[in-house]
């Protein structure tokens, strides 16, 4: 058991398979991380008022789906980034999660690489913005304070929705964004047919951002769930 | 005439009770014994009462002043003529009490005549010598007119009154026999007793076919028989949801006229009810109403009986739906969960790199066997979830393009020793389908290429609009199908004669499945150059044909 003082890069474990704790722990543990195991709802709440955790990694496919109340419980009074795990074809119960505030998903059975890339993007997202205003992935690069878009140096000109929407891209660089959280940010609804809208968007998007918009590798397809602009060096 | 008058309306009220409390007893049996209800409406016609009862209505009052004028005749001498005059007009209405106002008009003239005749002076002529005389007479005749026309208006009300009741009590019988039934048959068997019970008639119900709607069957308690026209025009009125009636065929050979009444809520047609009097050849104008009224309540019940026999099925439904989900989900959590761990187990000892090469060899082994056994479970996984019904297409408007990326990403690794292209049509609209699902089938079509052609040929994507739909093709070089299987590869654990190892027959039921749930379609077949061209087809809707504008 952990003490509460040594709460640096503690990541808290809410899952109610030991065999998968216990190999999550020698993965995060040989990363750097210090892991507090949770097998139960409950307990997953208490250890993370406890322990105060940099990230929360928690099980969705709990068959009573206490995972999504943990979530929500846990965003009433904290913003400590939570990675979901879900299995393929439950992309409702992702999307659900990613709408009660998880930060972002891994779909099971997920490779250790996989999972440290999540964990780190879902907290740099939680950490104070950086005061300088470019943005850059790739070959793209983004002046928020002069509204201006460049791929590979060379200006690119956008529409007023095409900027919000990489804008709100950028805000959220790495993690994902629902389908209805970007229709609610830019067209403010959520109304599912407006779905067609934001695809045809995202078509312009990428055919303007990407060196190759059939294969695009900044502005990335979260299949059933939404996109996320993706953190290329 | 001081003395005339209470002597003239006593005798009227007194009789115009009488009827009153008969009518009174009359309901009473009725609503204690149900058979006793036909005798009361038969008898009872108030439009165009028959012939032979009225020529007998019109003896009765002519024979009635026949008497009263023999009495008379006694009585005269006695009593003088003024009073002779009161004894007619008591007769006259006395007797308008009973028979119609034909009958009573008839009697008041003729009993007028007969008094102004026989009795008032001169006797023997119709002359009316005095002054007083004549207003005597007209007044005589005026009085018994207006309490003839009273009477039967009395009469008339009374009669509406009792009808109404009379159906009242009817109807309340059949809501409250209908309203105990247990099931649709109680309901029925109900309805054929009620119509013995208050018509004499025989009563079938035909009934939508539960399997064809478009058949009708005969409810197996049905008492009246039907013949092909009578079927036929039971199926009119179903049809047309309007009441109809058969006419005799032969003019001579008079057939009792059966009734077919369809039976119709406005949530839909439910049945027709045919009706035939065993006794007389046809109802009568109130019979038909009460009928009518029948046909409503037998309806009411029926959409009542429906509706809770609905609930019921989808409580069930809704249950045993949420059992199987609960059960497939944890099947899916108790499975996977090993298998991840295995594959993080490996992750975790490919990082230690601390391996020999051999050992590292066996760890692959055991890293790809796992990745079969995950997709294996997978595909099982998604055959049940298909079969079960949980699989619910969530149809958004899709790029293809984007499409086809992600499927080809996702078996990058499945597809490394292939030379993979896609061909996609430029300006593709957005199509309308699941995402998810339809990633799945063109993986799995991708998949298939990969398993069954020789390693270096090539696999190749398409999409192009065709005919209102949207074509997805995956084509390889491979050796094609055998033209034999081409039927089949789409069936559940169908494998080719020749395939290699490692496929499990699903793959394709899958794409099959999935591109069927979003109301697609899928083909095989061999290309003329070599090799095999799998099609999944979906429709494209009519206001999505527009291509995508150029940015």
């Amino acid at each position: 058991m952990n003490t509460p003082d040594v709460k640096k890069n503690t990541v808290l474990v809410i899952d109610d398979e030991v065999q998968i704790r216990r190999l999550l722990r020698v993965c995060l543990e040989r990363n750097g991380y210090q892991v507090v195991e949770a097998a139960t709802a409950y307990d997953g709440i208490t250890e993370a008022v406890r322990c105060d955790p940099v990230a929360v990694l928690l099980d969705l496919g709990l068959p009573d789906m206490e995972g999504l109340s943990v979530l929500k419980r846990l965003r009433e009074w904290s913003q400590v980034p939570v990675l979901v795990v879900s299995v393929r074809g439950h992309e409702d119960e992702k999307i659900s999660a990613l709408d009660n505030g998880a930060n972002d998903y891994v779909t099971k059975p997920f490779s250790t690489g996989e999972l440290l890339a999540r964990l780190r993007a879902a907290q740099r997202a939680t950490q104070p913005p950086e005061r300088t205003a470019i943005f850059s992935s790739g070959a793209l690069t983004v002046d928020l304070a002069a509204r201006s878009v460049k791929v590979n140096s060379k200006r690119i000109r956008l529409t007023a929705t095409e900027y919000s929407l990489l804008h709100l891209f950028v805000k959220h660089a790495g993690k994902v964004l629902t389908h209805s959280q970007i229709l609610r940010e830019i067209w403010g609804t959520n109304e599912a047919d407006r779905i067609g809208q934001l695809r045809v968007y995202m078509t312009y998007l990428r055919e303007k951002l990407e060196t190759n918009p059939a294969e695009p590798e900044l502005l990335v397809t979260e299949p059933g769930v939404g996109y996320r602009l993706a953190l290329n060096d | 005439m001081p003395g005339v008058r209470p002597s003239n309306v006593g005798p009227g009220t007194a009789a115009g009770s009488q009827p009153a409390r008969a009518l009174q007893g009359r309901i009473e049996s009725v609503s204690d014994d149900p058979n006793k209800k036909r005798t009361a409406i038969d008898t009872d016609r108030p439009w165009g009462f028959q012939s032979g009862s009225a020529l007998q209505q019109y003896g009765i009052a002519v024979g009635v002043v026949l008497l009263v004028s023999l009495a008379n005749f006694f009585l005269g001498p006695l009593v003088g003529v003024h009073a002779t005059a009161l004894i007619f007009l008591l007769a006259v209405v006395v007797l308008a009490l009973f028979v119609e106002r034909g009958p009573t008009l008839v009697a008041a003239t003729l009993s007028a005549v007969l008094w102004d005749y026989f009795w008032l002076p001169p006797v023997f002529a119709f002359r009316v010598t005095t002054f007083e005389d004549g207003i005597l007479l007209g007044t005589y005749f005026v009085v018994a007119l207006v309490l003839g026309q009273l009477t039967a208006r009395i009469r008339a009300q009374e009669r509406a009154k009792r009808q109404g009741e009379e159906h009242a009590t009817a109807l309340y019988l059949l809501t409250r026999e209908i309203a105990g039934a247990a099931d649709l048959d109680g309901i029925l068997q109900r309805v054929v007793q009620q119509m013995k019970k208050t018509f004499e008639a025989d009563a079938a119900l035909l009934l939508p076919d539960t399997a064809d709607r478009e058949r009708r069957r005969l409810y197996s308690g049905s008492t009246l028989q039907m013949n092909d026209t009578e079927r036929d025009l039971a199926t009119w009125a179903f049809i047309h949801g309007c009441p109809t009636r058969s006419t005799s065929g032969h003019p001579r050979k008079v057939e009792p006229e059966a009734v077919f009444l369809p039976l119709a809520t406005k949530h839909g047609k439910l049945g027709v009810l045919a009706v035939r009097p065993d006794k007389s050849a046809r109802f009568t104008v109130p019979q038909r109403q009460l009928l009518d009224a029948f046909a409503q309540q037998i309806a009411l019940a029926m959409d009542r009986h429906r509706l809770q026999q609905e609930s019921e099925t989808a409580k069930v439904l809704e249950e045993s739906e949420r059992l199987s989900k609960t059960l497939l989900d944890s099947v899916s959590h108790e499975i996977r969960t090993p298998v991840a761990a295995i594959k993080g187990a490996i992750g975790n000892l490919l990082e230690v790199q601390e391996l020999s090469e051999s050992q590292q060899e066996i760890v692959a082994e055991i890293q790809e066997a796992n990745e079969r056994l995950d997709r294996l479970v997978g595909k099982v996984l998604d055959i049940t979830r298909l079969e079960s019904g949980h699989v619910k297409p969530r149809m958004t408007p899709c790029d293809v393009t984007d499409l086809i990326h992600i499927a080809l990403k996702e078996t990058k690794n499945d597809l490394r020793r292939h030379k993979v292209g896609s061909k996609t049509a430029p300006k593709l609209p957005l199509v309308e389908m699941d995402f998810v699902l339809m990633q799945q089938a063109l993986m799995n079509l991708l998949s298939n290429a990969a398993v069954h052609t020789p390693l270096n040929s090539s696999v190749e994507v398409g999409a192009r609009i065709d005919d209102g739909a949207l074509l997805l093709t995956v084509q390889d070089s491979g050796l094609g199908i055998a033209p034999e299987c081409i039927p089949r590869v789409f069936d559940k654990f169908y494998r080719g004669p020749n395939a290699p190892t490692g496929g499990t027959g699903l793959g394709l039921s899958l794409v099959k499945g999935f591109v069927e749930a979003q109301g697609g379609q899928v083909g095989a077949a061999n290309r003329p150059q070599g090799g095999a061209i799998f099609t999944i087809r979906m429709p494209l809707e009519q206001d999505l044909k527009t291509p995508l504008p150029s940015a």
